[in-house]
């Protein structure tokens, strides 16, 4: 032990640089990595972790119908608690109105009481007495520049509009407005951001009380829903629906399971945040023991060059590896403290995406667990990675094979290469012997680490942005929508506009689509009939299989199959009105992401398929739209007008108002996590070029004599630089020659998991301009960082350093 | 065998010798034990310090296996000074390596201050090695990145020694060898002679049995050769067993015997 103290105090004395950097790249290391370990946890877990924390609502219920009487549902045993709240909308004066987020007024005080007791981010939960106080959510105060004691305008709907105005027409309200105050920020399950909103505002219950008419018509035969929480939570909802049947005569009436309806989303998506933030950890990982490896074993295989002199008076191979390791591992706890600290640090901006839009605690949160493995862990690599290499070049130093020879190098020299090439490609592929032998294996796979993880990256992202951009990719292949009808009543002349729209040269593609809600066990399905009009057909993106043509045929979504552990051509039973009906899966593809249904939920059927499920429900049909496919190239919103004004041109279609379809929320999920290929990205460029610019600098230290011996025989200054240059670029070389095609197919690969796992339709990533790039930019870099080692050889004293050799 | 102290051991011949500018102690007998007592093999006499029996030591090269011992034989008295002389590539070296229990023999048996090396572990002759052998090479083998001092600390703490004790060792052999004013220098900053001296203190750090020099005078100029040559033979005074490689007969001249090897054997009688 003594002689271990004794040397690894004289290395800190004589190579305390070389540790620091050690120390850096350990702490960089631990910090990355354990930030993603950590956030990946802390995202996977946000949504139950609310859950756990705010008296959710077990079910939505959705009877959609004028005076429902709520009181004989409260009275059901299964009932613990519930909630009303007005299907009525208003707008916040001052701010664009086509794009804002308000939430359904609550219809009583039980809400942030006995049911969706949310969390309090900031400030205070409003006072269910009072008009002029509001909540908002999370990301509101960001995006309006509002936040807790400010106060806003609610603008409520006049009489004449009420109940039926929507501030997503883009058309103002009329009615009376209200000074509110922003008295706290708050988070639920049911009160949550989703990505891309701005935030909403949550009004008090007293609105409801107090502007009634506005919000529910004069006639206040406005819609009441509500949402109640179960005893027995989602197992008790079977017993629910039985009952709400029973007390209300009505069978069709849309339940929310909110856990599978929420939640099984979130989750997913949230799961999927957090497997790209713990993929993105493991990335960092195996790049830090790639690039953190070599520089451990170039310091290894340093030191024991230097222990093998205390052979002679008598250190054994056991205390040779013990001090050759000592000083790393002290730098390693050194870094892994900092990087613990760093990790505490980064964990403010974790979780990512939809999961910070859930998280209870946001803020700093040192995960002791992870925290805690990571800290002990990295020394212990570290330890183990010196200890390895120690051995390896303690055998090497015994050994009495000849050194390996570069079959590169030596073609080198047989092809007549000029010196400092030849002596350049050698120090790049061959480890040399004796004391200035250096490992050049960590070198090169550090390169090639380097320069796979970047194109991996930038493939993956280029697959990420061409989702982001591509709605199609998720199934939606329709440009604009428009509501023609809804619980059984079309607004206006359906058949005619349509007609007439699908006669416009911009239109490529127009499904006349009736939507209803098919049950199957527990698994609710929002059905689209895939009826054509005027011959042209929507684009559907199928999966699997084929469209339906018969009436007893259907094409599941991906995750209701799933759901239902249905393939094609497997038969399923389903109900949606008097009586259950059998059906084939005819294939499998994504449906319209509605107000209702993602767009990997529901079902597509034929019109007679449509109307043998659904014979004998309450309604012909809950939403019934039209789906428009335009012509590439066509200006959208110039299109979007000329087929309001064509649908106008119809006695009473005056009311048909086309719309841009809101991009589904998983494109948007798609677009939050984007950031982490290009994070990972730089995480290894940046490791990568601080491990080979010290390969470069240890490589002119440890072979200064090969170098002083050059200058001895006659090579110049420029000559020594050229060795380094060549060094350089010839570890760049082999980098991109294994790195790109390995990167380019890691990058692919992964890309079809997780369109796979999302779902989406998979499309080949293509990142153009990094392949096109990479070559010249990493040679650029090799030879940017041979420049100060480069230096240092041009300066050489080669009389010192040959009388010190 | 004592440690940490410059105290000579019993039955060795005290030296007191004070330093002389840039050169050796004037005194002979430096205060350096070590050796065992002499031998020559008759029955009723001590065993030898070194014997060698059949030795045979091959190395593999790019073109074709190296031999460079082939079934060697040797017997070193203990307190002899012995020069192995011969033409580059005999195997001179490699039987100073394999004494020392730096290198195995492939066949053949060795054996050094009564203990037999060979078949030994790697571990073992390590530890060995600490008590019993001291080893000097022709280009010194010297520690560049730290002190003169830390040069010789560090085999006195694979000694056994404590941090201070290994300090109080090094600063009196540098003050006994003349160079004490250097402890705090690189190597590198000294002369070539002055090394060859740093060299020969660290070998003598824990008092070994054997001291081994490889070529000691190969890399140094006529005065540091004359100087390290004159330190040797000062040692062999006071009982020193040494064994020195050579190519050079005047540098042999310094040795009581001469042993000499050609193509891997050595030439008459162990």
């Amino acid at each position: 032990m003594r002689i271990i103290a004794a040397w690894t105090r004289l290395e800190y004395q004589r190579r305390w640089r070389s540790l620091a950097a050690l120390a850096l790249l350990v702490a960089l290391a631990t910090a990355t990595v354990l930030t993603a370990a950590a956030g990946a946890r802390r995202g996977q877990t946000a949504f139950d972790r609310l859950w756990a924390r705010t008296l959710p609502a077990t079910v939505t219920v959705l009877p959609n119908q004028p005076h429902f009487d709520w009181s004989r549902i409260r009275a059901l045993p299964e009932v613990s608690a519930l909630t009303t709240f007005a299907v009525a909308k208003f707008a916040l004066d001052g701010y664009p109105v086509a794009t804002q987020n308000t939430w359904l007024p609550p219809g009583d005080s039980q809400v942030f009481r006995t049911i969706e007791r949310a969390v309090v981010l900031q400030g205070r939960l409003l006072d269910p007495g009072r008009v002029d106080e509001v909540d908002v959510t999370a990301l509101f105060p960001g995006n309006y520049g509002k936040g807790v004691g400010d106060t806003l305008t609610l603008h409520l709907p006049s009489l004449k509009q009420g109940q039926y105005y929507d501030p997503s027409s883009g058309l103002p309200p009329r009615g009376p407005k209200i000074r509110v105050r922003i008295v706290g920020v708050i988070r639920s399950p049911w009160f949550s951001d989703s990505p891309g909103s701005l935030g909403g505002v949550v009004p008090s219950p007293a609105l409801l009380t107090h502007y009634r008419a506005n919000l529910m018509g004069v006639r206040d035969d406005g819609f009441i829903n509500a949402l109640a929480r179960l005893k027995g939570g989602s197992a008790a909802i079977p017993r629910f629906r039985t009952d709400l049947a029973r007390v209300t005569g009505r069978s069709d009436i849309d339940e929310w399971d909110n856990l599978a309806t929420f939640g099984d989303p979130t989750r997913k998506v949230t799961g999927y945040e957090a497997a790209c933030m713990l993929a993105f950890g493991l990335a960092a990982l195996a790049a830090a023991f790639f690039l953190v490896g070599q520089s451990i074993a170039r310091y290894a295989s340093a030191t024991v060059s230097d222990l093998q002199i205390l052979r002679a008076p008598g250190m054994t191979p056991r205390q040779a590896t013990a001090a050759a390791c000592a000083a790393p591992f002290l730098a390693a706890a050194a870094g892994s403290t900092v990087g613990i600290a760093g990790a505490v640090i980064a964990s403010q901006v974790m979780p990512i995406g939809m999961a910070s839009l859930l998280e209870p605690h946001p803020g700093i949160n040192a995960d002791w667990l992870i925290l805690g493995i990571g800290w002990a862990a990295a020394p212990l690599l570290v330890l183990a990675g010196s200890a390895a290499a120690a051995v390896a070049a303690l055998a090497a130093g015994r050994s009495q094979r000849p050194p390996r020879r570069s079959v590169f190098a030596a073609a080198a020299a047989r092809a007549g290469a000029p010196v400092p090439v030849l002596i350049g490609t050698r120090f790049a592929l061959e480890p040399g012997r004796g004391r200035s032998a250096l490992p050049v294996r960590p070198a090169l796979m550090g390169a090639v680490a380097g320069v796979l993880g970047v194109l991996a990256a930038f493939t993956f992202s280029a697959g990420v942005t061409d989702a982001a951009a591509n709605p199609a990719r998720f199934g939606q292949t329709h440009q604009l929508e428009t509501y023609i009808g809804e619980n059984g009543q079309d607004f206006g002349p359906a058949g005619p506009v349509l007609r007439r729209v699908a006669a416009s040269r911009d239109v490529t593609g127009l499904d006349d689509a009736r939507v209803a809600v098919a049950q199957s066990g527990q698994v609710s399905i929002t059905t689209y009939t895939y009826e054509p009009v005027g011959g042209k057909r929507l684009p559907v993106v199928l999966t699997a299989g084929r469209l339906p043509t018969a009436p007893d045929e259907i094409v599941l979504a991906p995750t209701t199959a799933g759901q239902l552990h249905a393939v094609t051509g497997a038969t399923i039973r389903l109900t949606g009105g008097a009586h259950p009906v059998t059906v084939r899966v005819s294939g499998l593809g994504f449906v319209p992401e509605g107000a209702h249904n993602e767009y990997d939920s529901g079902a597509w059927v034929t019109p007679a398929g449509y109307d043998r499920l659904f014979r004998g429900a309450h309604y012909g049909f809950k939403y019934h739209v039209a789906l428009i496919g335009l012509r590439p190239g066509t200006n959208v919103a110039a299109a979007e007008h000329r087929l309001s004004a064509a649908a106008a041109s119809i006695k009473g279609g005056g009311g048909v108002f086309f719309g841009v379809p809101a991009p589904p929320g998983a494109m948007l999920v798609v677009k939050d996590v984007a950031v982490l290929p290009f994070a990972l990205g730089a995480f290894l460029v940046l490791l990568a070029v601080g491990a080979v610019g010290h390969a470069l600098a240890t490589a002119v230290h440890r072979r200064r004599g090969e170098l002083a011996i050059l200058r001895a025989l006659g090579t110049t200054r420029l000559q020594s630089r050229l060795v380094v240059v060549t060094q350089a670029s010839v570890l760049a070389a082999v980098g991109l020659a294994v790195g790109v095609p390995l990167g380019f197919a890691v990058g692919r690969f992964i890309w079809r998991l997780v369109a796979q796992s999302a779902p989406l339709a998979y499309h080949p990533p293509l990142a153009v301009w990094a392949l096109v790039l990479i070559a010249p930019l990493a040679l650029l870099a090799a030879n940017l960082l041979a420049a100060w080692p480069g230096q240092r050889a041009a300066r050489l004293r080669s009389a010192q350093v040959l009388r010190a050799e | 065998m004592s440690h940490g102290t410059a105290a000579p051991a019993p039955g060795r011949a005290a030296g007191n010798g004070l330093p002389r500018p840039g050169g050796l102690p004037a005194s002979r007998g430096l205060p350096l034990p070590g050796g065992v007592p002499a031998g020559d093999g008759r029955p009723g006499s001590p065993p030898p310090a070194v014997r060698v029996r059949g030795v045979r030591r091959s190395f593999e090269a790019e073109m074709a296996p190296v031999r460079a011992l082939r079934g060697l034989d040797l017997d070193v008295a203990g307190g002899e000074f012995v020069a192995l002389m011969g033409p580059s590539g005999c195997g001179k070296s490699t039987l100073l390596n394999v004494i020392a229990g730096l290198d195995r023999p492939d066949e053949g048996s060795v054996e050094v201050a009564g203990e037999r090396i060979d078949g030994r572990d790697e571990e073992w002759l390590a530890r060995f090695r600490r008590q019993h052998v001291g080893v000097i090479f022709q280009f010194f083998s010297l520690l560049d990145g730290v002190t003169v001092l830390d040069n010789l600390m560090l085999p006195g703490i694979l000694g056994g020694m404590r941090r201070r004790a290994a300090i109080s060792r090094a600063r009196d052999l540098l003050g006994l060898l003349g160079i004490g004013e250097h402890g705090g220098r690189p190597p590198s900053a000294l002369s070539g002679g002055q090394r060859q001296r740093l060299a020969i203190a660290r070998a003598l750090v824990n008092h070994p049995d054997l001291l081994l020099a490889d070529e000691p005078t190969g890399a140094l100029d006529s005065e540091g050769a004359q100087e390290v040559l004159a330190l040797l033979r000062q040692l062999h005074a006071s009982g020193q067993t040494i064994i020195m490689v050579t190519h050079a007969p005047e540098v042999a001249a310094a040795a009581g015997r001469i042993v000499r090897m050609r193509d891997g054997r050595a030439e008459g009688p162990p």
